[in-house]
């Protein structure tokens, strides 16, 4: 009887709200990207056509960021999936309680405003932060090491707001794993490493893959990071964004590196894929 | 001895994983305005200042009213969305299903740069209407996955049985699926205001002068000169989660009654 009511009453009003604030945004930025940049006041010169904001951003500094922003994704998100695996497969073996711990301290992070881990990130490693002076006080080191304001720091901040949700997402994975199965494997013979090369990770793959997907389209849009906890040399694509747009107020040119970003996200949620397709294909063979 | 260890690692992994968050919070207790870890001392003289700065305070409110307002608004779009996405016969489901999960992979940034000319253009910048909007479209596909989840595990016969026994379509959903749904809607409801209430990036571009809400005072802090004051504030909006998580539960308890009449039955 359900069945009968038309289902388009419960969809349109979602629907619409995601078009509203997704794809309007999107068609507009590509729109506003086209604008000249502004001359003296205002943030764009209206009803003008120019493709010469993509032509000034693939200069020397524009190519180094995009460079940067792609290979720094690359490695928060896969230090973040090495580090979330081994927690999601060690949390596994744990009693109830001390999963229960676990939940609360991995969703801790996520209550709490992401401004703050970076604030508290910056009093632990800055220079005169509690890492360097303790270990300047247990005479172990002489100068402070160099951990914030440099490529380190803004890694440690984005894998600090990274890794909690990739262990998250991993652990129901690895938790949906019949139990049986590896019993069986173990059964027959095979060893720890065997069994996780052979049945676990075939078997996470899928899960795997929706999670690199997602951090690492996180990732290319890494902003708090880099620009707490980084130096001007690592800047990202997120960094150029907020400072055309805000500091700047040049909107056409900040336009120009969100429709860039995009383009890259699309690029990068397709390669894993086609590579994750080819692996589980192998395996099944 | 395998195991013992493997906890100890654990542990130890999590505490550092929540140091930051620790160190940071202590801050609020500290004596003295610059950022030191209180070792003696502890005040609460900030926690004071906060409360007798109307920035802050309005700051607070507005924050509150906002996270409040999109997290009503994704339920109430999310509801029968997910509703509508387990039971009903839809075309073209999974292109449906993969448009809603999309603010989980935009990044906010583009969000922002790409609602700013829009809501420019239409005469809406610096109200507090856009940011509820962006923020209930980005809630809306947590709330659509944890409810979609808990739409699955209802048994349908529970719902043909109350139909069959003469209730109206619209009485079946509001008495029947409402309250066998309602513990997901709390936590889906609690997870969309969390959400909201920490959003940094598209209410730094949304948000004017005007409408300052906690996370753009935090970041305006944060890039000139911090204060303890920015530790009180993440500190008070914690406790407004749990309070509310724990409401929540309350009103739960006695406000659904006929949801264990019907657990009863299934």
């Amino acid at each position: 009887m359900i069945k009968k009511l038309h289902p388009y009453i419960f969809i349109i009003p979602a629907l619409s709200l995601i078009t509203l604030t997704i794809f309007t945004p999107l068609f507009l930025m590509i729109r506003v990207s086209l604008l000249k940049p502004p001359e003296g006041t205002g943030f764009y010169i209206p009803d003008t056509l120019s493709f010469e904001n993509y032509q000034s951003i693939f200069d020397s500094y524009g190519v180094s960021i995009l460079i940067n922003t792609s290979i720094f994704a690359l490695e928060v998100s896969f230090l973040s999936m090495l580090f979330g695996f081994g927690f999601a497969i060690l949390m596994q073996e744990l009693s109830n309680f001390l999963r229960i711990i676990c939940f609360i301290c991995l969703l801790l992070p996520k209550f709490i405003s992401p401004l703050i881990i970076v604030f508290g990130l910056q009093r632990l490693l800055g220079s005169h932060g509690i890492i360097n002076d303790s270990l300047i006080a247990a005479h172990l080191i002489n100068i402070p090491l160099d951990l914030s304001r440099n490529h380190i720091g803004a890694l440690i901040a984005e894998m600090y707001l990274t890794i909690p949700f990739v262990t998250l997402f991993l652990f129901s994975e690895l938790s949906s794993i019949d139990k049986e199965t590896l019993n069986a494997a173990k059964g027959l013979g095979a060893s720890n490493y065997q069994v996780f090369r052979k049945i676990t990770f075939p078997m996470c793959i899928p899960g795997i893959t929706i999670v690199w997907q997602l951090s690492i389209a996180w990732n290319l849009g890494s902003f708090l990071g880099p620009l707490f906890l980084g130096n001007p040399s690592n800047t990202t694509i997120a960094c150029e964004v907020y400072h055309q747009a805000f500091e700047i107020g040049n909107w056409p040119m900040a336009a120009t590196w969100g429709v860039l970003m995009t383009a890259i996200i699309m690029v990068f949620l397709w390669l894993p894929k086609l590579t994750f397709r080819f692996m589980l294909n192998e395996n099944s063979k | 001895m395998k195991t013992t260890i493997v906890t100890f690692l654990l542990l130890n992994i999590f505490v550092i994983l929540n140091l930051p968050i620790v160190i940071c919070l202590s801050i609020a207790f500290s004596p003295d305005s610059f950022l030191t870890i209180p070792t003696n001392n502890w005040t609460l003289k900030w926690f004071n200042d906060y409360f007798y700065q109307s920035r802050w305070t309005e700051a607070f409110i507005r924050s509150i009213m906002m996270a409040t307002l999109s997290t009503f608004l994704g339920l109430t779009l999310g509801i029968p969305l997910a509703y509508a996405m387990t039971r009903l016969n839809i075309p073209l489901k999974r292109l449906i299903h993969g448009t809603i999960l999309l603010p989980l992979i935009v990044p906010p940034i583009i969000l922002g740069m790409g609602t700013l000319p829009l809501f420019y253009g239409i005469q809406l910048n610096g109200t507090i209407t856009e940011i509820v909007l962006m923020h209930s479209c980005m809630i809306l596909p947590i709330i659509y996955l944890i409810l979609k989840n808990k739409v699955e595990h209802i048994n349908p016969e529970i719902e043909n049985a109350a139909m069959g026994l003469g209730a109206g379509i619209f009485e079946t959903l509001w008495f029947i699926t409402l309250p066998l749904l309602f513990p997901a809607i709390v936590i889906s409801g609690i997870c969309g205001f969390a959400i909201s209430i920490n959003e940094t990036m598209v209410a730094l571009f949304m948000a004017g002068p005007t409408n300052e809400t906690i996370a753009t005072m935090t970041w305006s802090q944060l890039k000139e000169a911090p204060t303890p004051l920015i530790a009180v504030a993440s500190i008070i909006n914690l406790i407004t989660i749990i309070t509310g998580f724990v409401a929540m539960k309350f009103t739960r308890i006695t406000f659904t009654s006929n949801t264990n009449r019907i657990k009863r039955i299934q």
